[in-house]
């Protein structure tokens, strides 16, 4: 994960998505819809889990949504993403939802394709799911 | 997840494919940028909008022209159901906010308020009419 020195930062807001029994049944049967899923997941894993998330200044922001709000932000004007470690997502993140640099994504390594089988699709033999 | 929306004629996709599917909108494409709306909430949406059952609307949703779609190689991009494209437009502007309500009630939703809804839904719709004038269709986005 990257460094931020953000549990320095008071107010953070956040917005933990989660995972439903339909998104789970469409991701046994769409393969690549696991990551989209795991990444969800992940998301609310590091941010719940983060020292940010014992700060008592932490405000979620249910209800109050945008489609194009950021993961988190600390204050009001430093958002923070959280994206799986791949290029195609450090760079897509950047230049929107006021991420401008790369010290405001908190990277995670992607899973394995066994990894998210076993979670997503375990009665299933390996490399035989469609 | 990015779901941004965007509009291309289909003698553009080859062209898009091969720069590797990236960010619609700096490619050109009239796109409406959002994030966290997945086939599954885009589904629901379609099914509140047509007669299509949920199921029919899920596999539409998750339609791609992708032979391996694999998120951590490169974004993945999904048809957006014509049924939709030809249903958002016939929401008055005044029904708009129920229909995101409804839409925004399910857990897939969950976060998203109904006005940011209503925001979209009214950006998209104007996609939709473009795609009808163009001759385009409407794709999404998805990119971790």
């Amino acid at each position: 994960m990257s460094t931020h020195g953000i549990g320095t930062e008071p107010a953070l807001c956040m917005e933990l998505p989660v995972t439903t029994q339909r998104q789970r049944a469409m991701a046994r049967r769409h393969r690549w819809l696991r990551a989209a899923y795991f990444h969800d997941d992940i998301v609310g894993e590091i941010l719940r889990d983060s020292a940010l998330a014992a700060d008592p200044a932490i405000a979620a922001s249910k209800r109050t949504r945008k489609p194009e709000s950021p993961d988190a932000a600390i204050g009001t004007n430093l958002p923070l993403d959280v994206v799986p470690n791949t290029l195609v997502s450090r760079r897509a993140h950047l230049g929107r939802s006021g991420i401008e640099r790369g010290d405001q994504l908190i990277t995670y390594e992607p899973a394995t394709e066994d990894k998210l089988r076993d979670m997503f699709d375990p009665e299933t033999v390996p490399d035989t799911d469609g | 997840m990015l779901t941004d929306v965007f509009a291309a004629k289909p003698e553009a996709l080859p062209r898009y494919r091969d720069a590797g599917f990236p960010d619609p909108r700096e490619f050109g494409f009239p796109t409406v940028r959002a994030r966290g709306l997945d086939p599954v909430a885009l589904a629901i949406l379609d099914a509140m909008l047509s007669r299509a059952s949920l199921e029919e609307a899920l596999e539409s949703a998750t339609m791609t022209p992708a032979e391996a779609p694999d998120l951590y190689r490169a974004p993945v991009v999904t048809t957006l159901s014509t049924r939709t494209v030809r249903m958002l437009p016939a929401v008055s502007a005044d029904r708009l906010i129920w229909l995101a309500e409804d839409w925004t009630s399910h857990d897939e939703l969950s976060g998203l308020g109904a006005e940011s809804a209503r925001d979209w839904l009214k950006e998209v719709q104007g996609l939709c009419r473009r795609t009808v004038s163009e001759q385009s269709l409407l794709f999404v986005w998805n990119c971790l």
